[in-house]
């Protein structure tokens, strides 16, 4: 009775939802701070990097004291985060535009490279899992998961330039480098696709065992379901939760490693932006970079977290069990107390 | 006297039928047992360098540069110096290795001590510590690498310590939740009740407890650290020319992928190779330990 009680009164979906939200805000704020204290700490002079070995050290210092770099970190910190409030990234040192803007208008590029390099892994590495997992020790899964065991191991800048040998400069059927439409995007794409659709076949495979030995399983097939309908609908939709959170760290991880294919292919990303700015050290444009790609990456893992709660009707029941044993808990203590 | 004897007789052969047990489940699994003797195969060329191809790494012979394999007895063909590239791998299996196992040192003792002190003490060290970690996981681990080795500046060391602090977290992560499940044990109680102090119980009752997840994180890592360094090199961020780590083979051979894409291939197959063989090794290591683990 009184339990029933704590399970209406415990902590619904919409406020786990809203404090999973409120919980990326202090991990957000944190990056700022350790990206801004990792350039901080890091030996060479920007303003000098600015002028060139020709300048006086008159100039250099002129630059430091116009761009406040003279002044205590904590100033510094702190007059970037309230500018970051107002949406200012500060500008560029090297081509003197607003952060932001040159940011913004490089990252679509570097967001279309990792959608569709998750594209491909999913197209890939799922049915492939599928198949390995239900004729478990075949051939069919002893080579897949071979093959996937070999994509897994293969750095994704050397199955781009190994792509780049045979389709550009062999076969000549595509583009080298440069991302213009389609035709540019599918070897980029594949190059980081094949690596993930490795991981994702292994997630799959293993994820689809776990589940294909349940009860549920045999009650499907003994009420006559056909078999294609048994692994799709009753096995696969039910191994669905990990392979939904790898979708999401893979496109966070595609974020993240965009600087090494992007500078395979020549593509004007994010990534090669960064990569030129860390050469030039430009401070605010890679201070932008890695926030904006941090953030984004906390917003993908933070809608797997609240698709999973729709998706799952077991995390509901197990979020709201926890509460209820939290509440239990306390009452003890109180009791006790 | 003689019942004590026996007795401590039988805990050694107790002991070591542990770990035989252990040795004996991965034996049975071949591809594994494949691993591990690639593995050590290019552990004795890394240390066999210097007998092996004695003429050192950046030897340069300019009137054979850019041979093709097989050509003039070399038999992966030479660079655009005219160093022999089948050298070049053999004194890179040293660097690469040493890359590898170095930043997962690192990884792992900072990973173990941050670990174990959030999962044995919780509370307030545990939200300090797991708070900066969920921080640094909110960074794509290659995109942090990235940027602290960009801040410490290319060179080999700077590289494995970029590598190894963007591992950190996943370490810390693993072992803070293996210590949480053992420190409510009776034998860590019963380690407190014989007044041992934490560092003891820490080192001496917890942390043997927990090797397993902790020794296979360890080899996957291994292998992710290579990748993560042959990454760097090949952004010119890491280990620099003329030192033959794989990745920065591959990095030099760029310019030539237009007729004389072995200078990539071969360096590249050697990643392919090795990475191929830890994971193996990693997976088999997993189930032999702990068949719960296994996914």
């Amino acid at each position: 009775m009184e339990n029933l009680e704590i399970i209406k009164g415990g902590i619904d979906l919409s406020s786990y939802i809203m404090k999973r939200c409120l919980m990326v805000i202090p991990v957000i704020l944190g990056v700022i701070l350790l990206i801004f204290i990792i350039l901080q700490a890091s030996p060479g002079d920007p303003a000098r990097m600015i002028l060139g070995e020709a300048a006086s050290n008159e100039q250099v210092e002129a630059l430091r004291i116009e761009l406040g770099l003279n002044d205590p970190i904590a100033v510094q910190l702190g007059r970037y985060l309230l500018n970051l409030v107002q949406g200012d990234f500060g500008t560029s040192y090297v081509s003197k535009t607003p952060v932001l803007q040159e940011v913004l208008t490089r990252f679509p590029t570097t967001l279309l490279l990792a959608t569709l390099s998750v594209v491909f892994m999913v197209i890939l590495g799922i049915p492939i899992g599928i198949i390995s997992a239900v004729k478990q020790y075949s051939w069919v899964d002893n080579i897949s998961t071979t093959i996937a065991l070999i994509g897994v191991s293969m750095p994704t800048f050397w199955t781009g330039m190994l792509m780049v040998m045979l389709f550009s400069l062999y076969l000549g059927w595509l583009p080298a480098s440069g991302f213009y439409g389609p035709k540019y995007w599918l070897m980029p794409a594949l190059s980081i696709g094949i690596a993930n659709a490795a991981t994702m076949t292994r997630l799959t495979r293993s994820s689809m065992l776990e589940v294909i030995r349940q009860d549920y399983i045999r009650t499907a097939r003994a009420k006559g379901q056909s078999e294609r309908k048994v692994i799709l609908n009753h096995a696969f939709k039910n191994s669905l939760l990990p392979v939904i959170t790898m979708i999401g760290i893979q496109l966070g991880i595609a974020l993240g490693g965009a600087m090494v294919t992007e500078s395979v292919f020549s593509i004007p990303g994010l990534g090669s932006y960064m990569l030129s700015a860390i050469k030039t050290r430009d401070y605010p444009v890679i201070q932008g970079g890695v926030i904006l790609i941090a953030t984004s990456f906390c917003i993908v893992n933070l809608i797997v977290d609240i698709l999973y709660a729709f998706i799952d009707p077991r995390i509901k029941a197990q979020y709201k069990s926890k509460a209820k044993n939290i509440k239990k808990i306390q009452i003890e203590e109180d009791n006790v107390a | 006297m003689s019942t004590v004897e026996s007795a401590v007789k039988e805990t050694n052969v107790k002991r070591r039928s542990q770990w035989f047990e252990v040795w004996r489940r991965f034996k049975r699994n071949k591809l594994a047992l494949a691993g591990l003797v690639i593995i050590l195969l290019i552990i004795v060329l890394a240390l066999l360098a210097p007998i092996l191809a004695s003429e050192g790494y950046d030897q340069q012979i300019i009137s054979d540069s850019l041979l093709t394999p097989g050509k003039e007895g070399h038999i992966l063909g030479t660079d655009n110096l005219g160093r022999d590239i089948l050298v070049r791998l053999v004194w890179g299996a040293r660097y690469t290795l040493q890359c590898g196992l170095v930043a997962v040192l690192v990884s792992a003792i900072g990973g173990c001590i941050l670990g174990s002190l959030a999962g044995y003490y919780s509370g307030k060290v545990d939200n300090l510590i797991m708070r900066v970690m969920d921080v640094l996981l909110a960074i794509p681990g290659m995109l942090l690498a990235i940027s602290i080795a960009a801040t410490l500046g290319p060179g080999m060391r700077n590289a494995i310590i970029a590598v190894g602090i963007s591992g950190m977290p996943t370490f810390a992560r693993i072992v803070r939740s293996s210590v949480m499940s053992v420190r409510d044990m009776e034998y860590i109680e019963a380690a407190t009740a014989i007044n041992a102090g934490d560092m003891r119980i820490i080192l001496k009752h917890v942390l043997p407890n927990v090797m397993a997840p902790i020794l296979v994180q360890t080899t996957l890592s291994v292998a992710n650290a290579i990748m993560q360094t042959a990454s760097l090199s090949f952004l010119g961020l890491g280990v620099q020319a003329p030192i033959p780590e794989w990745g920065a083979m591959i990095s030099s051979g760029r310019s030539y992928l237009r007729g004389y894409g072995y200078m990539v291939t071969a360096p590249g197959l050697a990643i392919m190779m090795l990475v191929f063989s830890i994971n193996i090794f990693g997976d088999g290591l997993r189930d032999a330990l702990d068949p719960k683990l296994k996914t």
